[in-house]
């Protein structure tokens, strides 16, 4: 930032001044009370002080009513130049901010109260805008830190060097120094890492933090994505809601058109059941009478006929009465005939059971039967142990096949036992091989991991060997370079300084001698002269009475020919004297340096210097790249070290994997057949899990093998066990050929033999009972016959009377019988009850009505509402119907489904976006934080540049300037010991606070304006300052405001004789221009 | 071809349905939405391809050929541009289905150019109960979606078979089996159609699975699904039905399964670097659509790692994506904040170990959002520091 112009009217005194400056050093000259000061006083109100503020009334001129105004230019950075027009005054305060790329075409950014805080944000000199946080009311001319190293007074230093930046009521200032000081300061991977941050930064925020809007930024494509996928969700949702309010509608259409249907049918239904219902009544009433009717004349034949049938059953019951004791006494005749032979047989069994012969009879019977049993129950006996051996041999096959059965299904489980007690054999050996596999591979990335530490840490040896080696040869390099710097036999920077000095001294005095001479000669006759003007002689003819003028600076000789010679001098002696003397001291002091050099020329001297100096630059590079490259080599040893280790671990590695390798494999050649190994890591952990494996495997292998022989023992025991019953079988079937005829039939034979040998057993009994009961058995039957006919006799004679007693009612009731037929005969029962049935079946026929009667009438009308409902329901249903195919299905779920995933995304993609650049933000924020707090001591920062200064400019007697935290100086290094700055002398003091302040401007890339500062410097010192001002002019602008400009005119500055350019009123109030 | 009957094949047809042409993808983004949406034309021109391979008598198209019933000019144009480049005589029916219902603003009305510029051997089912014969010997019967939703049984629209009538008659619809659970069921078609209508074969349209709808029955109802899949976990997508019909009728027709898709849709869950590792590692990943949800905690220099094999995936600037079309949601991703400090070099200037070590107090916060900032923060640096060293 430099200062182009500045303009003041009205102001202390001034009356009007316009001062144009350029970057670099500019110096301000003038007389005291010219108002130098004054221009400084404005400089800083224009920058610093609202235009309303009370403390302007300073700026006035006593006497004068104009309000002071200033307008100041000044360019911030290229194309961006600013300025600032105040009016000072109470109530005539007018502020404008103009901003121009070129510096002549201005446009206005702001006016009134917002330039103030324009121009500090411009400026950020920690300089707190009217109405600003700290809510503090300034009095005076608004200070800070900066206002302090930029514009301070330089005779207040005290002010300078105890300014703190603690006591700024604005951060603006600290923010912006420590920018530049960390920018200073900053290490580069530090630098490359916030400049990258900052680019992600800048593509999605503003400098506030603001997400970004414009074209480009990624917010802006995603927030159009999602308004849109917004937009279409709704519309899809909206669909879908339309779709599924058509469908609802339809459904509830549905619903209502079924239950006017229903109330339709129902009412249709009463209407047809209530006119039913009075039909039926009509046709049940004549019914009923038909029915009535016919019910009573049944009843009048059914009478006559049951007194006809009662007197025909009657009739009938007596003839079968009459039947009855006709066989009854028949059946009693026939009975007595009977019994009449049974008394006589009886009488002769008698006779007979009581003779010897029957008895004989009996016994051969018996004993016939006998052995009848006798034999059968012996044929039985052996049929039950064929039986049973029979049954004995089926067990026996039984027992084999169930034997054999098992055998093969333990054969086959034993079979499968063995096939995968096979299979786990070769698993395991396959996992056994791919162990070896593995721990090849292991073996050899081992070894190539090692091998490639070793070669990382051999090349890191070397490369520090190579360091150092380099170290050794900068270091040489800079010693020659320091050898050449002194053979040049350049001056040094003092003794330079003094050459100058004295070269101006001599310019000064001799310009003392300049003093204008002039000189009219009138000649009473014609001549010629010769006229040395200056040193530069020129001749000159001239004529009687014609006057010559010779007009010159310093020194004049007229030599008239045949008259004499007139020399006139400008200054007295003394000053003659002194640039003579000036002059010698300049030619000594510059012809002992020339010889030293060698050279002839100032301009030749300050070339051998600057040839020097980038010779003793160079050197420094040397020994700083030389101590950089020390500082890099310092490991060598203990790469050396690891190195070797290493190395012995990588030739350790190759032994291991060349045992686990086939003998006479190279390593080199495994790896081309098997390519790169994989991680140790995870070939480590493969190996783990495949020995857990092959250790499972092998258990469940021994387990298979144990339980496989155990079951063959078993299995050969079986077959033993079969061979026997095998053997013994074949025997028994030997035995008994026909055992399955014997073991099919053997149960039937015995059930027949059983029932045989009961019958026979029932015989001999009735052959032993018969034995001891004939004769009295014979005895009792003939006493029972006889009584027996006895009681049929009675019988006989009573069913004879009774048969003829039953014979003469039977007469009578047949003629009782004949008369009601004939009254009968005429009457049409049957006819009857089918009429009575048929009357009966019409009445049940006929549906009985409710008890009540209906109006039909109503019934009618509701009928007829209910059908109009149904019909105006169903045209609305069609119509719902119709809007549901056009509204609803499934592509309008399917859309509203994939904008629901769309916008689904989009929040995924959102967040993601969000979680990428707030990292960047984040991220930017805390290296912010963290290098504010790593930089918190900006002091730090100053203390290089002004120390060394300090220590060029004292010679090196003092060092170390101490710079507070707060960029307030604390102490001096003399002697090696800690002084307090009020310790020091003023002067001292007052070239610290000069070298700071150029450090901060310097820091700041900003102008500083130093006013009549200095006073307290020796000659030399002045000389020394006098070259650093022009040093830091090359980078910064610096303003000088002197009195004493020759302490700083060198011929390279923009000088401005400020005389030219003020114009003070007068006491009275008139102005007038400063001669 | 061989069939199992090569020498006594009275007809064979192509059946399709379901191209969807112009269906949007707007879950993905604009570039990977426009590679799907050409994939169904593409489709269409491999559909087309089969059938002059396998020298079809028709083609049949079962309806939603278009997602809408007004598509967009490139779907309909590119439809046409596909069979005026075609010198055919074989027939090819169109069916509007529910997606692309005969209305009066659809392609297929007779005023709109895409009907217009039909060549002649391809034909729209216009009406109900629509007819074309094909050859001497068989006849396609079909009705057509006039409507996006309907509970009208299109299928009983169609005219049954006349006594005398002995041609091969082919049912043509587009609608829903009532099989399908919880499916709001549009123009239901119901079971034993094919049977009761007298078909020898009902082409069906919606399903985007290829599915026989009665595998036992002596007529085959069939939907051939999708060409291309549409979305993640359709099943059985990507082919088209070639039906040979023998001449021996008493024999049941052949229906064959051929794939004409390119793309797959994949969905995949990576739960480790193993994982994410071995899916980066897959070689044929250029026709896939991957929805890859990443879900796992890993130390800085895996989550480095799984960052690259994502980027590697789906591609940047300066590399081409390895799958065709990815989604991934990776708010699973987080990273593992114990001794992060560890995994930067260790000659990290101070400031970037102080930021760092910062970031790691922040990660380990209460705040979700703020801790997921400061994971990614601390992998910016990772990748910054790393670079600057």
């Amino acid at each position: 930032m430099w200062i182009r112009q500045l303009e003041v009217a009205d102001c202390a005194g001034v009356k009007a001044a316009r001062v144009s400056f350029e970057p670099g050093l500019n110096v301000l000259h003038g007389p005291n009370e010219l108002g130098k000061s004054t221009l400084v006083q404005a400089l800083r109100a224009v920058l610093l002080l609202p235009a309303s503020s009370s403390a302007a009334d300073a700026l006035r001129t006593w006497n004068v009513d104009s309000a002071p105004s200033v307008k100041l230019t000044f360019e911030q950075q290229a194309q961006r130049i600013w300025r600032i027009r105040k009016r000072f005054g109470r109530n005539r305060a007018q502020t404008y901010l103009e901003l121009s790329r070129d510096g002549r075409e201005f446009s206005q950014e702001d006016r009134g109260r917002g330039v103030e805080n324009a121009v500090q944000k411009i400026l950020r000199w920690g300089i707190e805008p009217p109405g600003g946080k700290s809510g503090r009311r300034v009095r005076g001319m608004p200070d800070s830190f900066i206002t302090s190293a930029l514009l301070g007074d330089q005779r207040n230093i005290e002010a300078i060097l105890s300014a703190s930046l603690a006591q700024d009521l604005d951060e603006s200032g600290r923010d912006h120094l420590t920018d530049a000081l960390q920018a200073m300061a900053e290490d580069p991977r530090f630098k490359r890492v916030l400049a990258k941050v900052q680019e992600h930064f800048d593509e999605a925020f503003t400098a506030t933090g603001r997400r970004r809007s414009g074209r480009g930024s990624p917010w802006s494509e995603l927030r159009g994505d999602r308004a849109s996928a917004e937009q279409r969700e709704q519309a899809a949702r909206q669909q879908v809601e339309s779709s599924e309010s058509a469908r609802a509608r339809v459904a509830d259409l549905q619903q209502c058109a079924l239950e006017a249907e229903a109330e339709r049918a129902q009412a249709v239904a009463a209407l047809e059941a209530a006119r039913t219902a009075e039909r039926q009544r009509t046709e049940r009433a004549a019914a009923t009478q038909a029915l009535a009717d016919a019910q009573a004349a049944l009843h009048s034949a059914e009478a006559q006929v049951r007194a006809r049938d009662d007197k025909l059953a009657a009739v009938a019951a007596a003839e079968k009465q009459g039947q009855a004791l006709r066989e009854t006494l028949a059946a009693a005749e026939q009975a007595l005939a009977a019994a009449q032979p049974l008394t006589k047989a009886a009488a002769e069994r008698v006779r007979q059971a009581e003779s010897a012969n029957a008895e004989q009879a009996r016994r051969l019977r018996e004993q016939e039967a006998r052995n009848r049993h006798l034999k059968l129950a012996q044929r039985k006996s052996e049929l039950q142990a064929s039986v049973a051996r029979s049954q004995q041999i089926a067990a026996q096959e039984a027992a084999i096949g169930a034997l054999r059965a098992d055998i093969e299904k333990r054969a086959e489980a034993l079979e499968a036992q063995r096939r995968l007690l096979a299979q786990e054999v070769a698993k395991t050996a396959e996992n056994q091989d791919e162990i070896v596999a593995l721990e090849r591979e292991r073996d050899c990335a081992r070894y190539l991991a090692a091998t490639q530490h070793a070669t990382q840490l051999t090349s890191e040896r070397d490369a520090a060997r190579t360091l150092a080696e380099q170290a050794e040869a900068l270091e040489d390099q800079a010693q020659e370079l320091r050898g050449q710097a002194k053979a040049l036999g350049a001056p040094a920077m003092a003794e330079l300084d003094e050459l100058n000095r004295l070269r101006t001294d001599s310019r000064v005095a001799s310009a003392k001698l300049d003093v204008g001479l002039a000189i009219e000669f009138t000649p009473a006759q014609a001549g010629s002269a010769q006229a040395t003007i200056d040193g530069a002689t020129q001749p000159r003819k001239f004529d009687a009475g014609e006057p010559l003028r010779f007009e010159a600076q310093r020194e004049l000789r007229l030599t008239i020919d045949g008259v004499g010679t007139l020399q006139v001098r400008g200054g007295g002696r003394d000053v003659q004297e002194e640039a003579k003397a000036a002059t010698d001291r300049w030619r000594r002091t510059a012809d002992s340096l020339f010889d030293r050099a060698g050279v002839t020329t100032t301009a030749e001297l300050e070339e051998k210097r600057r040839q020097a100096g980038e010779l003793r630059a160079a050197a420094e590079q040397r020994d700083r790249e030389a101590a950089e490259a020390r500082l890099r080599s310092e490991d060598i040893e203990d790469l050396e070290r690891l190195a070797a280790v290493a190395q012995a671990e990588a030739e350790q590695r190759e032994q291991a994997a060349l045992k686990r390798l086939h003998a006479g494999v190279a390593i080199d050649d495994y790896l081309r057949e098997h390519g790169e190994p994989g991680d140790v890591e995870h070939l480590d952990q493969a190996i783990d899990a495949r020995k857990d494996a092959l250790r499972g495997r092998e258990s469940r292998r021994e387990q298979l093998a144990s339980e496989a022989e155990r079951d063959g023992v078993q299995l050969d025991r079986l077959r033993a066990d079969l061979t026997r019953e095998e053997s013994a079988f074949r025997e028994s079937v030997a035995a008994n050929e026909q055992w399955r005829a014997v073991l099919s039939q053997g149960e039937d034979e015995t059930a027949r033999l059983e029932r045989e040998l009961a019958q026979v057993a029932v015989e001999i009994e009735a052959i032993g009972a018969e034995a001891a009961a004939t004769s009295e058995q014979a005895r009792q039957a003939l006493a029972k016959l006889q009584e027996e006919e006895r009681a049929k006799t009675k019988a006989r004679d009573e069913a004879e009377q009774r048969q003829q007693a039953a014979t003469t009612a039977l007469a009578r009731l047949q003629g009782e019988a004949e008369t009601l037929r004939a009254a009968v005969e005429p009457l049409d029962v049957h006819g009857l009850r089918s009429a009575c049935d048929d009357k009966q079946a019409v009445l049940d026929a006929l549906t009985a009505p409710d008890d009540a009667p209906e109006d039909v009438a109503e019934l009618d009308r509701l009928a007829s509402d209910a059908a109009n409902r149904a019909i105006a329901l169903g045209n609305e249903l069609s119509g719902a119907q119709g809007a549901l195919s056009q509204v609803g299905g499934q592509r309008i779920e399917e859309q509203a489904a994939q904008a629901k995933e769309a916008l689904a995304a989009l929040a995924r993609r959102e967040h993601e976006l969000e979680v990428e650049y707030g990292g960047w933000k984040l991220l930017r924020e805390t290296l912010e934080e963290a290098e504010r707090e790593d930089a918190i001591h900006l002091g730090e920062g100053l203390v290089g540049p002004v120390s060394e200064r300090m220590a060029a400019l004292t010679s090196g007697r003092y060092s170390g300037i101490g710079i507070g935290p707060q960029l307030d100086a604390t102490g001096i290094r003399l002697g090696g010991e800690e002084r307090k700055i009020v310790d020091v002398s003023v002067g001292t003091r007052e070239q610290i606070a000069l070298l700071l302040r150029l450090a901060i401007a310097e820091a700041l890339g900003s102008f500083v304006v130093l006013d009549d500062h200095l006073t307290q410097s020796d000659p030399a010192r002045m000389a020394w300052i006098r070259n650093l001002l022009g040093e830091a002019a090359r980078k910064i602008q610096v303003v000088v405001m002197t009195c004493h400009p020759q302490a700083y005119l060198t011929g390279n500055e923009h000088a401005v004789d400020l005389t030219r350019c003020i114009e003070r009123h007068d006491v009275g109030g008139a102005a007038n221009a400063a001669s | 071809m061989n069939t199992p009957f090569e020498h006594d094949v009275a007809l064979t047809l192509l059946h399709t349905a379901d191209w969807h042409l112009g269906r949007r993808f707007p879950s993905f983004e604009r570039e990977q939405e426009t590679r799907l949406t050409r994939a169904r034309l593409e489709a269409v021109g491999r559909i087309l391809d089969v059938a002059e391979s396998r020298n079809v008598d028709a083609v049949l198209c079962a309806g939603d050929l278009f997602d809408e019933p007004a598509p967009e000019r490139l779907w309909w144009g590119g439809v046409l541009d596909e069979f005026r480049r075609r010198p055919w005589r074989r027939p090819v029916v169109l069916l509007p289905g529910n997606h692309d219902p005969l209305t009066a603003n659809s392609v297929y009305h007779h005023a709109h150019p895409f009907r217009q510029g039909l060549p002649e051997y391809v034909h729209v089912v216009d009406k109900p109960a629509w007819q074309l014969s094909l050859a001497d010997n068989a006849v396609v019967v079909a009705t057509p979606c006039t409507s996006a939703a309907g509970d009208a049984k299109l299928v009983e629209s169609l005219p049954n078979r006349e006594t005398g009538d002995e041609r091969i008659r082919i049912g043509l619809i587009h609608g829903q089996t009532f099989d399908l659970a919880g499916h709001q069921t549009n123009f239901p078609i119901p079971r034993g159609s094919a049977a009761a209508r007298g078909l020898d074969y009902l082409a069906i349209g919606d399903t985007h699975a290829f599915r026989e709808v009665e595998p036992d029955a002596f007529a085959p109802t069939v939907y051939p699904g999708a060409p291309e899949a549409t979305n993640f976990g359709e099943q059985d997508t990507g082919h088209v039905a070639v039906v040979f019909f023998p001449l021996d009728r008493r024999r049941r027709p052949l229906v064959r399964k051929e794939l004409v898709g390119a793309w797959r849709w994949r969905d995949e869950h990576c739960q480790s670097m193993l994982q994410l590792r071995a899916l980066a590692n897959e070689l044929e990943l250029g026709n896939t659509v991957l929805r890859l949800r990443v879900d796992m905690t890993v130390p800085l220099a895996e989550y480095d790692e799984a960052e690259r094999l994502l980027a590697s995936l789906g591609g940047s600037l300066a590399a081409t994506p390895r799958v065709g079309v990815l989604s991934v949601d990776r708010q699973g991703l987080r990273l593992l904040t114990e001794d992060v400090l560890a995994e930067f070099a260790a000659n990290m200037p101070t400031v970037l170990r102080a930021t760092a070590q910062r970031l790691q107090t922040l990660a380990r916060g209460s705040d979700p959002l703020q801790r997921e900032h400061a994971e990614r923060a601390l992998h910016h640096l990772y990748k910054l520091a790393r670079n600057a060293a």
